[in-house]
């Protein structure tokens, strides 16, 4: 009984999560393809793991809880399966998905600057700054101290504030 | 507690922007910013502009996608490719019932998966030439061998080239369709099970026509038409 409302719940829960699920995904990638993947493997595992879900917490949370260890899972077994060779998407491929022409260029320069911060910066400020979410609640998100979500912070602050003023000076 | 900002450092900043500062520290900075004028000036160099971070990231403003129930084991399929997935395994099913066939060949993974392709899921827009060079380039180191000239040949449109994997072994699809909206893979793979197969056949429904050049293993497949797979791989063998 228990398991049927929890998989009730996940089933209708992820329409409306999802293009903030495949947002997660597409800062954690920086490729909308991967993202798409991400996105949706995540929510067959969802689906396949729906019963561990307790209903009134929050979706979207355990979503992306479990979108980054899937793809901490698959860039591990990629590792293993390409050896050394093989140059990672990350280092391949400049990120990808930014807004169209119709967003404001402001808001189009902020998103490749965070595009550009590594991993860990990029998925604190999008799960505080973006999502809204506590520095608690990100910390649990990424399996971080609540104390390096802060000082990720606190570079991207940083980075964003002096990219931000050359960018007016030279605008 | 000192009002120094000495001791005051730019994750305790960070934390009293974020609303995040207990009330202890809050007080702190608040007394701080009375006296000391350079602390406010680093509170400026901390500042961002949080409205314009949500508009660059709004799914809209990214177009993000909506949510399509995910297939088991098959991650792009629509939801409509259900009915084509029952039908391909309960064909699939009885051919192998019927032949009594071993374990199948990657040309038969290969099919399986195609199997669940159909027109609108290629009917998109075409990957953009740099995504498609991204994922030859790895290709290319993954299998060593160059198939950009597989995105231009006759008679298929090119719609898109993904990294997938077989038995742990790297695999190149590249998607296209063909003149009658027909969805054709054209995948390639150096996995071990690559040399055992070649010629063609008809799998899970779809013909398939194998070939092996240099331990690489290259496969065509889709329509129903062994005749016309075949004359189309011959469009790949000459372009590669």
């Amino acid at each position: 009984m228990r398991k049927n409302s929890a998989q009730a719940v996940v089933a209708a829960g992820l329409p409306e999560v999802y293009p903030r699920l495949w947002r997660f995904c597409l800062v954690l990638c920086r490729n909308r393809t991967l993202a798409d993947d991400l996105a949706q493997n995540t929510c067959a595992r969802a689906l396949e793991k729906a019963a561990q879900f307790t209903p009134g917490t929050h979706l979207d949370r355990w979503l992306f809880t479990m979108a980054r260890r899937l793809w901490l899972n698959d860039q591990r077994a990629s590792k293993v399966r390409d050896g050394q060779g093989v140059v990672s998407i990350d280092d391949a491929e400049l990120p990808d998905g930014a807004p169209g022409p119709e967003t404001n260029i402001l808001a189009r320069e902020v998103f490749t600057m965070i595009q550009a911060l590594p991993e860990g910066q990029r998925m604190a400020a999008l799960l505080v700054y973006v999502e809204g979410q506590s520095y608690r609640e990100a910390a649990a998100i990424l399996d971080i101290p609540v104390g390096t979500v802060m000082s990720r912070l606190s570079t991207v602050r940083k980075t964003i504030n002096g990219r931000m003023t050359e960018a007016r000076d030279q605008g | 507690m000192s009002n120094s900002t000495g001791v005051i450092t730019d994750d305790a900043l960070t934390a009293y922007l974020d609303g995040e500062a207990d009330a202890t520290l809050v007080a702190q900075i608040d007394a701080a910013l009375v006296e000391d004028t350079g602390l406010a000036a680093r509170l400026e160099a901390l500042s961002i502009d949080k409205a314009l971070l949500q508009e660059a990231f709004a799914p809209d403003a990214l177009a993000a996608p909506a949510y399509a129930p995910p297939q088991p084991a098959m991650q792009t399929a629509p939801r409509w490719a259900f009915p084509a997935a029952i039908a391909a395994s309960f064909v699939a099913g009885l051919l192998i019932m019927a032949a009594l066939r071993p374990a199948p060949t990657w040309v038969d993974t290969v099919a399986s998966y195609q199997a669940l392709y159909v027109t609108a899921t290629l009917s998109g827009p075409t990957q953009t030439p740099d995504r498609a060079e991204a994922v030859l380039q790895q290709a290319e180191d993954l299998l060593g061998v160059d198939l950009r000239a597989a995105t231009a040949v006759a008679g298929l449109e090119f719609k898109r080239a993904q990294v997938l994997a077989i038995a742990g072994q790297p695999l190149i699809q590249m998607a296209y369709l063909d003149e009658n909206g027909e969805p054709f893979a054209f995948c390639v793979t150096g996995s071990g099970q690559a040399a055992d197969v070649a010629g063609q056949m008809m799998s899970h429904g779809l013909a398939t026509n194998a070939w092996v050049q240099d331990d690489v293993g290259y496969v065509l497949v889709g329509g129903t038409d062994l005749d016309a797979v075949t004359a189309l791989s011959a469009g790949f063998q000459r372009q590669l």
